[in-house]
């Protein structure tokens, strides 16, 4: 079933690589949504139907930590899986998000193969 | 204290390694290290620098690298990044790719260096023109020089602060 995707990103140039990455990696997709920040994500995420949000970390405005801990705090937020997409190595880090709910990441930079296995992952 | 997953590598060649194989991977394309004559740099470019922190408050570390490219190399990286054909116009997409670009860069550098336990913070990176007088002034020590496509310069500047 093709799914309703929000990317969250800062970079327009990041944000176009991760659409045609999906589309590459023949990831069923519905509607694409991108936003800018974690604030323009959760005004996205709060007006429309989203199955998977994939998100950076730093951002201006709010991050992608503040963005999910404001989702975790929703009672319908809460349950949409985010999966992060971004140049963060600490394992320390990484495991600190997956406590606050973080499904899955991605190491920029990355292949088809490995989003369409981190999404698959995440949504089976 | 720093662990070092390359412990006999200083951190300037791992920032080498790390950049080259990320210009590869994200850009397709391929910097190789520019050698003793250094004529080529002196080409009347505009060039665009970019410039990104970072520090570790738990290994008490700053520092920031810098990216220096000239803007006909960054507008051609970004067509490679955004899959766009030479006669396609990249519509001023050049700085987000090199912040881009600098930013994996940073990321895998500072992994490289200290493992992936420390926790870093890393900036928004910052981009603005400059020209071959400004370049000049940060080109020392620290820096590595490359060259792309045989005659486009490109120097990746590292400066590292033990607290």
């Amino acid at each position: 079933m093709p799914y309703n995707i929000l990317i969250v990103d800062d970079s327009d140039t990041i944000r176009a690589v991760i659409a045609r990455t999906l589309d590459i990696a023949n990831i069923p997709t519905n509607i694409l949504y991108e936003a800018r920040n974690g604030q323009e994500a959760l005004d996205i995420l709060n007006q429309n139907w989203i199955d998977l949000v994939l998100a950076d970390i730093n951002m201006p405005k709010m991050n992608g930590v503040e963005m999910i801990e404001k989702m975790a705090e929703d009672g319908i937020l809460e349950s949409i899986p985010v999966i992060i997409v971004s140049t963060e190595g600490s394992t320390t880090r990484i495991e600190q998000l997956r406590l606050k709910g973080v499904r899955g990441y991605v190491r920029k930079p990355f292949t088809p193969e490995i989003i369409r296995k981190v999404i698959g992952d995440v949504l089976e | 204290m720093s662990s070092n997953k390359n412990t006999q590598l200083h951190p300037k060649e791992i920032l080498e390694n790390e950049f080259v194989e990320v210009m590869s991977d994200l850009t397709y394309m391929f910097a190789e290290p520019a050698g003793e004559d250094l004529s080529f740099l002196n080409t009347g470019h505009n060039y665009m620098l970019a410039q990104i922190s970072f520090n570790s408050k738990s290994l008490k570390v700053s520092g920031d690298i810098s990216l220096i490219c000239p803007k006909t190399l960054c507008e051609q990286i970004a067509k490679n990044v955004l899959g766009m054909g030479s006669e396609e116009s990249d519509s001023g997409k050049e700085e987000d790719v090199l912040k881009e670009l600098l930013n994996i860069t940073c990321g895998k550098f500072l992994t490289g260096v200290y493992g992936d336990k420390p926790i870093f913070n890393l900036s928004i990176p910052v981009v603005n023109t400059t020209h071959a007088t400004e370049w000049e002034k940060i080109v020392g020590n620290n820096s590595s020089i490359f060259v792309v496509d045989e005659n486009m310069p490109l120097i990746v500047y590292l400066s590292l602060t033990n607290e």
